[in-house]
């Protein structure tokens, strides 16, 4: 059990590379990327080290869960942990985080450099890399809110920053502030949340929150709002959850958020830490099962945001924009999956995505980095200039298309069945046309880029397979993406020495085992290929005739879809026309009646005041004895009149 | 150390006795010059230096004391104390008294830390730098007095004393329109002081004594005028002082026209008089009032924290930005303090030490970067980082800080603010939340205006940080705001330490029936 007990050493490495880096980084040969591989490539190996002490702990009838940590805050009723804990979820994430960090360590060593030559300001590019690396491990393996909060905070700020890298684009800086105070207005409602569950329970530990929900302890004091209180407090969680997976409407960042450079969208924005919301939810699903309607909620913001991301992903030229909003369709799926009650069957889908979809992004990156061009219309024919990167890029599509045998296939297919058993057929339908859509976009993104004539002759001209240390992480993503399907299955789970498939994994006190129906995968799998065969007829060859014949034939509908069903334009109408107009009016208020009226104008007073009874002092008897005589009849009418005379 | 020994009293007078020594200085004025011909450049490194050596001493001292102070002792430490004005018969004493407890301790401390950066930051003060230093060192006595007073009238003093170094500092070494910024900023506090010392004399007479340890749970019943009417009165004080809505006005005009180093005590310390004030005189001698008051402080707390968030937004001079999220954020205090327990009281202390630290540095950052470009104007700043890495970071830093991050030091003292209050005043905590909420939002906006986006060729002869005191302000200053984010308790024992009386004393006065009165 040591390794299971000691998975605080796992985020403590990059957080040393991170230190390293930032104090010396820029004075090492190659800004010291080395130190910050090292650091993912042994979080890599000792993620195995975890992973055996956790299946023997399981092997032993012990269950598999380790928690160790020492008090960090500990003062009055405010108390928090350095605690860690690993169990299956947590064995899941981890897996994830480690593999596509390591990845993007090593593309990113040959991605940063242009012709041989580091960017300016590598070495800070992978100091912050080792601090979000070390930031998402805490989150994943934090055992209480408010540590998972601290954490959660961390990689907000590491996204933050790389979207921020090249700060030179005021493009680059804006989309860094959306995402943060995006995020942060979700974060707003995760903090309250877990403010009112602390209140109730006199605990941020997520067991003690899950036992008291379960014990109907969770409740304001006078009892006023009786479940009502628990169901907010889980909303609110599900706020924050939100806001970090993109989901609608907090999805707008994480489109703009592709600023950043490739692979970090890579790791941050596809594989890890807008997952961390999917994560949350995960982790603290039997609370969500218990508060009534919060499940209900958390299925119609996933069913949404999978339809809406989908079509909008239809309406996108930009790769990096169609992978974006690709991957908040994708998560929708995930909440979709933990609306009714599947924690394996979502924990399985964010498995399988995150391989699939990082090899997406920096396969995209491969094209980026060689063509200089990310506008798909003006790629195109890229599968002869580049073979490797448009095979693996090809792959990864038709996983996350659905098709068997691919990953994707199983996981959505997962979904699917979940669904069937758990909510009406209404949200079944819906979201096989999400899967529809899914597939639609992706063969159409791949259609226009790598298929039919080269649009720009200079941009082919540049077209060439890029070094081998870009590719190497490409071709090791489409392994996983072809292997960690498998895992749906029993036999394959026992084979590697886990209890048995993901979702008997992942809820093996109450084996829950993979149900796949020959019919639904029929059906599932139709529905991608139907995905396919669609594209094919719109968009292949002769400059994609048909589509633009459709899309002059709604002109309109197009405008929408195009323009992304104008949640962008909708939040800066509010932030132009509300919030600063009433900064303005406030900020006027502030000056003009506050300070001038309130302040200033009895300070004037008091000067003109003082400016004109100078004059009573003139110097002369004659003045002083008339003032006397004045005054003297004043107080002596005053007095006759108070006196009633 | 020999317990008898006055190490207080030295702590508090050692940068009075280097102002002295500044001021006895030959400088170029002295109509007999002496032997060694000083010139004026020898006379703005020997005031530097000397102003240096006593606020390190000062530190020092500090430092000595908070690492020896006994955390499980009751009550108050290193207490330096005599009759000074012993008229029995005439129905009043005032002692020279002073002490510390786990309150104070960290301000003091922490005015030893920011008097030092003060320092640091005007080493290159070359206008009558003589006076310069003499009224900072002034400045720091006077602020050190006001947190270790026992004495009301001590406290009183010394809470006059500091307006006079503000005054000259601002209007001498100020820029924009500093003569009205000074002005505004005494008659405001002395329209607050009148009324604190009416409050003072009241209590005093009553109970027979300035003390406050004796005044302490003594029975008011004699007073002239009823404990509400003495809390509003003190309260207006400190109000002033804080500052809330709508007694703000006059920080913003004096933040923004003072030189750098008086900005950061502005900000760091001087504003920490006011919830210091509250929480030892306020909730000490008039608990019963204070814990009728509560949800009338936590309602001013909530609307300070979003008025003073909203007008932020709209600010266009860096340091008047600067100085709004201050009023925000001193919103926190009031709501923490409303709170009445042990949670709420501590996190608002720790918000003192913690602004002070993270405004502090703002200010210095802000400081450091005017000297260069001469302008805080937002929209005028475009793509400095490019020239200034190091001075960018450090705003992106201390601006990160200020919005609140998690293992950050503003951070911490939120969050046990926000759960030691939300149990006794739901609505204005959730109604702070916006604060939270808008503070990321003007803090990142503005530093989007102002240091990134493309290069400008206008910056381009500009030299980034390169002097050894600058490098030691902002390293010094990062350090504390990191440690305190990682490892509170390094304050929060002491600060629990020090509320815990003041909370007994209002459940004490809770228990009996909210008697007293």
């Amino acid at each position: 059990m040591f390794w299971a007990e000691h998975a605080w050493i796992l985020p403590a490495i990059p957080a040393i590379a991170f230190l390293v880096l930032f104090a010396f980084g820029r004075f090492l040969p190659r800004g010291g990327d080395f130190i910050s591989v090292g650091a993912a490539l042994t979080v890599f190996i000792l993620f195995f080290f975890v992973l055996e002490s956790h299946l023997d702990s399981i092997a032993a009838g012990l269950g598999g869960i380790a928690n160790a940590g020492t008090d960090w805050v500990n003062f009055d009723k405010f108390i928090v942990r350095l605690g860690f804990t690993v169990d299956s979820i947590a064995i899941v994430m981890v897996f994830v985080v480690s593999t596509v960090a390591l990845m993007v360590n090593l593309y990113s060593t040959g991605y940063l450099r242009h012709h041989g030559k580091p960017e300016p300001r590598y070495w800070w590019y992978f100091a912050v890399l080792s601090l979000f690396v070390a930031a998402m491990l805490t989150l994943v393996l934090a055992d209480n809110l408010l540590l998972m909060f601290v954490a959660w905070e961390g990689v907000g700020l590491c996204s933050f920053l790389l979207i921020g890298f090249y700060y030179e684009r005021r493009s680059a800086v804006e989309a860094a502030k959306k995402a943060f105070v995006t995020t942060r207005l979700g974060d707003v409602g995760l903090f309250i949340g877990l403010i009112l569950f602390w209140r109730a329970t006199g605990s941020f530990q997520i067991s003690d929150i899950i036992a008291a929900a379960e014990a109907g302890r969770v409740n304001d004091l006078p009892q006023v709002m009786g479940d009502g209180y628990l169901t907010l407090s889980t909303l609110l969680v599900f706020l924050g959850a939100a806001g970090k997976s993109a989901q609608v409407p907090f999805h707008v960042w994480l489109p703009d958020a592709m600023e950043g450079p490739t692979p970090v969208s890579a790791l941050i924005h596809a594989a890890t830490m807008v997952v961390a919301g999917v994560y949350l939810v995960a982790r603290m699903l039997p609370v969500f099962e218990v508060a009534p309607g919060a499940s209900n909620v958390v299925l119609g913001v996933g069913l949404t945001t999978a339809l809406l991301a989908g079509i909008m992903a239809l309406g996108q030229n930009d790769i990096k924009r169609v992978l974006a909003y690709s991957t908040v369709s994708q998560l929708g799926f995930m909440f979709v999956a933990l609306g009714v009650g599947a924690v394996g069957v979502a924990m399985f889908h964010l498995l399988t995505h995150a391989f699939f979809k990082a090899c997406l992004f920096l396969g995209s990156g491969s094209i980026i980095h060689m063509t200089e061009e990310q506008d798909a219309r003006r790629l195109g024919g890229l599968w002869w200039r580049m073979p490797v990167t448009a095979t693996t890029f090809i792959v990864s599509s038709i996983a996350l298309a659905g098709i068997p045998p691919l990953s994707g296939f199983f996981s959505k297919d997962e979904i699917f069945t979940a669904t069937l058993g758990g909510a009406n057929t209404a949200v079944v339908i819906l979201l096989g046309v999400a899967a529809f859509l899914s597939a639609l976009y992706m063969a159409r993104l791949v259609i226009i880029t790598f298929f039919g004539p080269p649009k720009v002759l200079a941009v082919i001209r540049r077209a060439r397979e890029a070094d081998p240390i870009i590719l190497i992480p490409l071709v090791f993503l489409t392994v996983l993406t072809f292997l960690v399907g498998f895992f749906a299955f029993d036999q394959v789970g026992r084979a590697f020495g886990f209890p048995g498939g993901i979702n008997s994994y992942i809820y093996f006190p109450e084996p829950e085992t993979f149900h796949f129906h020959n019919d639904i995968a029929a059906v599932t799998g139709t529905v991608s290929l139907l995905g396919f065969g669609t594209a094919w007829w719109f968009f292949w060859g002769r400059n994609s005739r048909r589509a633009e014949a459709l899309r002059a034939f709604q002109p309109r509908l197009a405008a929408i879809v195009e323009n992304k069903f104008y949640f962008d334009e909708a939040y800066q109408w509010a932030i132009d026309r509300a919030v600063l107009p009433l900064a303005r009016i406030v900020a006027w208020f502030d000056r003009m009646i506050v300070n001038d009226t309130g302040i200033n104008a009895p300070a004037d007073a008091t000067r003109y005041a003082a400016y004109w009874l100078r004059y009573h002092v003139t110097g002369r008897i004659p003045d002083y004895a008339l003032l006397m005589v004045v005054g003297v009849a004043l107080a002596g009418g005053l007095a006759f009149l108070l006196r009633g005379g | 150390m020999d317990p008898s020994f006055p190490v207080l009293s030295l702590l508090i007078f050692l940068p009075l006795g280097g102002a002295l020594l500044i001021a006895l200085l030959p400088g170029k004025h002295t109509p007999t010059h002496a032997f060694w011909q000083n010139t004026p450049g020898t006379v703005q490194q020997q005031a530097r230096w000397i102003a240096l050596g006593t606020s390190l001493a000062a530190l020092i001292i500090a430092l000595v004391m908070f690492i020896i102070f006994d955390r499980n002792a009751d009550g108050f430490q290193f207490v330096d104390e005599f009759a000074w004005i012993d008229a029995q018969s005439l129905g009043f004493n005032i002692g020279y008294a002073f002490g510390v407890d786990g309150l104070s301790m960290p301000l003091v401390l922490l005015t030893g830390v920011l008097s030092v950066v003060a320092v640091l930051v005007s080493w290159k003060i070359d206008l009558r730098p003589k006076e310069y230093f003499v009224w900072l060192l002034v400045l720091e006595t006077s602020v050190l007095g006001v947190f270790t007073a026992l004495d009301l009238i001590f406290f009183f003093l010394f809470w006059e004393l500091e307006l006079i170094p503000m005054f000259l500092l601002i209007s001498i070494w100020g820029s924009g329109n500093r003569n009205y910024s000074a002005m505004k900023f005494v008659l405001y506090t002395v329209f607050g002081s009148a009324f604190m010392l009416a409050g003072f004399l009241v209590l005093g007479s009553a109970a027979d004594t300035f003390d406050i340890r004796e005044l302490r749970g003594a029975d008011l019943g004699a007073a002239i005028l009823p404990a509400q009417a003495i809390f509003s009165f003190i309260l207006i004080a400190f109000a002033i002082k804080l500052p809330v809505f709508p007694l703000h006005t006059w920080l913003p005009d004096a933040h923004t026209d003072a030189p750098t180093a008086v900005s950061v005590l502005l900000a760091g310390v001087l504003l920490k008089m006011g919830g210091y004030g509250i929480l030892r005189l306020l909730f000490t001698l008039m608990p019963e009032v204070g814990a009728d008051a509560d949800l009338a402080l936590a309602i001013i707390g909530a609307v300070s924290i979003v008025y003073g968030a909203i007008v932020t937004i709209r600010q266009t001079d860096l340091k008047r930005l600067i100085a709004y999220s201050s009023v925000s954020h001193m919103g926190f205090v009031l709501l923490g303090v409303s709170a009445l327990g042990v949670t709420g009281m501590s996190g608002a202390a720790l918000q003192l030490v913690t602004h002070g630290l993270i405004t502090g540095m703002l200010f210095v950052m802000v400081g450091l970067i005017y000297d260069r470009t001469h302008t805080r104007q937002i929209g005028e700043m475009r793509g400095l980082i490019h020239y200034m890495p190091l001075l960018g970071a450090g705003l992106v830093f201390a601006g990160l800080a200020g919005l609140g991050l998690p293992a950050l030091a503003g951070f911490v003292a939120e969050i046990t603010i926000f759960l030691g209050a939300f149990g006794q005043h739901e609505a204005p905590v959730l109604v702070s939340m916006l604060g939270v909420l808008l503070a990321a939002g003007y803090i990142l906006w503005a530093l989007q205006r102002s240091i990134f986006g493309p290069r400008d060729e206008k910056w381009a002869g500009l030299t980034d940080s390169n002097h050894w005191t600058e490098f030691a302000a902002i390293g010094a200053l990062t350090a504390l705001i990191i440690l305190l984010g990682v490892y509170p308790r390094l304050v929060m024992d002491l600060l629990e330490q020090g509320v815990t009386p003041i909370v007994e004393q209002i459940e004490a006065v809770a228990a009996m029936g909210g008697g007293g009165g």
